[in-house]
């Protein structure tokens, strides 16, 4: 018998019909017969079956109904994260549809020209194999609240379009934008972040800053409010220039589309009104407050418990970070309890209180 | 005992596809596991249903854009174990705690009594229980991937962040450890050349 050739207790532990023998008895390879017959290393098999049993067996910490509990959630809270409701919520919108139809001819179109150009579908059949992309429009009056894939945020203004994938594949993460948008973006050095407007091109890695690049405007402006942000213009035939300019925080840029230059970063305070004039640095300030802070920022409703919570104060800078890190940061901070939902533009709450 | 991961990748393969069902049949299986591992890293014990939740949730959210791992068990484990790093590591942070973000393992191996049938067995398994409990973390933490979790060497070391050599190590110390105090453990040099291999 080949159990006769180990050499080592650690031989016996690790294997499986051994280890099953000795925690549950179930004998599938004829171990009780095999130590019947007084092996030489039978005292190493003893030892083996000590040591497994002194640890013991993983404990079922966790019953079947407890599992199925937290099972449901989990598919609850899929459905809410941001990156399945904005899929579900495309699949709904006519609008949506229409994109996703010129999108399908444009990826036919695509295909043929590849086809025909080289004669071999590949490049075409790559692209398939990326993420999805998303188109948003806003078409109403108010700032509308995107969160991406990987839980930046961009407070997108009437007449606003972005598009960015559904998910970010490893590399460079990368949208594109027609009007005004503002960004907070999460930071993530490996992964830099890349705005594309027509003529220019905008590269972060985790800040936060404001790009107008409306289509019937002579200018692109770009204003930094914290991190730093390069910007280069894309030349006429597409090529990214290799040349790039560096705005610090409270710095802004125009970039002339006549002229196709950019002009001279400008130091500049941030505008009186919108999210850039309000500060997120918070000290011993009560959480109502905070809460009134990000409700005008990102024209969202924030729900919670004022009473539980009326004596909370927190000290903590969330100036840098997307809205979902925000209340996140929030809730770890309120204590282990502490729970946020974000639903559209309504955000709840759910604490037991602060520690 | 069958192996225990035979049809992982078959469900990841399926989940990667957007398979609702091999998503449930994961979660089901490895839920109770990771609920336990992570309890044994931290004492915030509230914190763990949240984190491997979020593990889960971020598999699903981005499965097109995952490879399947080897072993789906190790992975599951590695990942949690991150995650509430990170989390305490924040904690740290952000309230100002004294506490230290580093994991600490922290389980206690419990005796398989009902397996034990002669006295002088149970007291010799009892009183090497003791000693394993009375060691490092980092030492238990080894112990139980190898034989709890049954990773490999490689699959620890991964995990655990530190080269295989350093894993055999733990085990080695581990073992050494048991053999000084009890004197009657002689064989268990050869288990940690074995280690060493």
């Amino acid at each position: 018998m080949q159990l006769d050739h180990y050499l080592s207790i650690s031989q016996f532990m690790a294997d499986p019909s051994f280890r099953e023998w000795v925690l549950t008895g179930r004998d599938t390879a004829g171990w009780s017969q095999w130590t019947e017959s007084s092996p030489d290393n039978l005292h190493l098999a003893e030892e083996a079956k000590s040591l497994l049993l002194a640890m013991g067996k993983p404990d079922a910490a966790v019953s079947r109904s407890e599992t199925d509990l937290a099972l449901a959630e989990s598919w609850r809270r899929i459905r809410r994260h941001p990156v399945e409701k904005q899929k579900r919520m495309s699949r709904l919108s006519p609008w949506w549809k229409a994109a996703a139809a010129a999108l399908f001819l444009g990826g036919v179109l695509a295909w043929y020209v590849s086809v025909v150009r080289t004669g071999s579908p590949d490049s075409a059949s790559f692209s398939a194999l990326k993420a999805r992309q998303v188109e948003m429009y806003n078409d109403t009056e108010t700032t509308m609240l995107i969160t991406l894939g990987d839980g930046s945020s961009v407070l997108l203004q009437p007449h606003g379009k972005l598009s960015y994938p559904e998910f970010f594949d490893s590399g460079e993460r990368c949208v594109h934008l027609s009007g005004e948008a503002f960004f907070e973006i999460s930071k993530d050095p490996d992964h830099p972040f890349l705005v594309y407007t027509n003529e220019i091109v905008t590269k972060v890695v985790g800040t936060s800053f404001r790009i107008k690049a409306f289509d019937d405007q002579p200018n692109i402006e770009v204003f930094v409010k914290t991190g730093q942000v390069n910007v280069r213009n894309i030349k006429p035939h597409g090529e990214v220039s290799p040349q790039e300019i560096a705005l610090l925080p409270n710095e802004s840029v125009s970039f002339s589309k006549k002229q196709n230059v950019f002009e001279k970063p400008l130091p500049r305070n941030a505008p009186g009104k919108g999210i850039e004039s309000l500060s997120f640095e918070f000290t011993d300030t009560p959480v109502s407050t905070i809460f009134s802070t990000i409700e005008a920022a990102y024209g969202v409703d924030v729900d919670y418990p004022g009473e539980i919570l009326s004596e909370c104060y927190l000290s903590t800078s969330l100036s840098d970070e997307p809205l979902p890190e925000k209340l996140k940061i929030i809730c770890e901070s309120l204590g282990p309890d502490s729970r946020y939902e974000m639903q559209g533009n309504r955000i709840m709450i759910k604490s037991t209180g602060c520690n | 005992m069958k192996p225990a991961g035979h049809h992982d990748p078959e469900l990841w393969n399926l989940l990667m596809d957007g398979d609702e069902e091999a998503y449930s049949g994961l979660f089901q299986k490895y839920y109770p596991v990771l609920i336990s591992y992570g309890k044994s890293l931290t004492s915030r014990h509230v914190l763990v249903p949240d984190c491997v939740q979020e593990v889960f949730i971020e598999i699903w959210i981005y499965r097109k854009s995952l490879a399947v791992p080897s072993s789906v068990r190790a992975y599951l484990l590695s990942s949690i174990r991150k995650r509430i790093a990170r989390r305490l590591e924040r904690d740290h942070v952000f309230r100002n705690t004294r506490e230290l973000a580093d994991l600490e393992f922290s389980a206690s191996f419990t005796v398989l009594d009902e397996m034990i049938t002669d006295e002088e067995t149970r007291s010799q398994v009892y009183q090497l229980n003791k000693l394993l409990n009375q060691l490092p973390g980092r030492q238990k933490e080894a112990l139980y991937l190898r034989y709890h979790q049954e990773l490999d060497i490689d699959q620890i070391a991964e995990l655990m962040q530190i080269n295989p050599q350093s894993v055999s190590n733990l085990l080695h110390r581990a073992i050494k450890h048991l053999k000084m105090l009890t004197g009657e453990f002689p064989a268990l040099l050869l288990l940690l050349s074995t280690f060493l291999s």
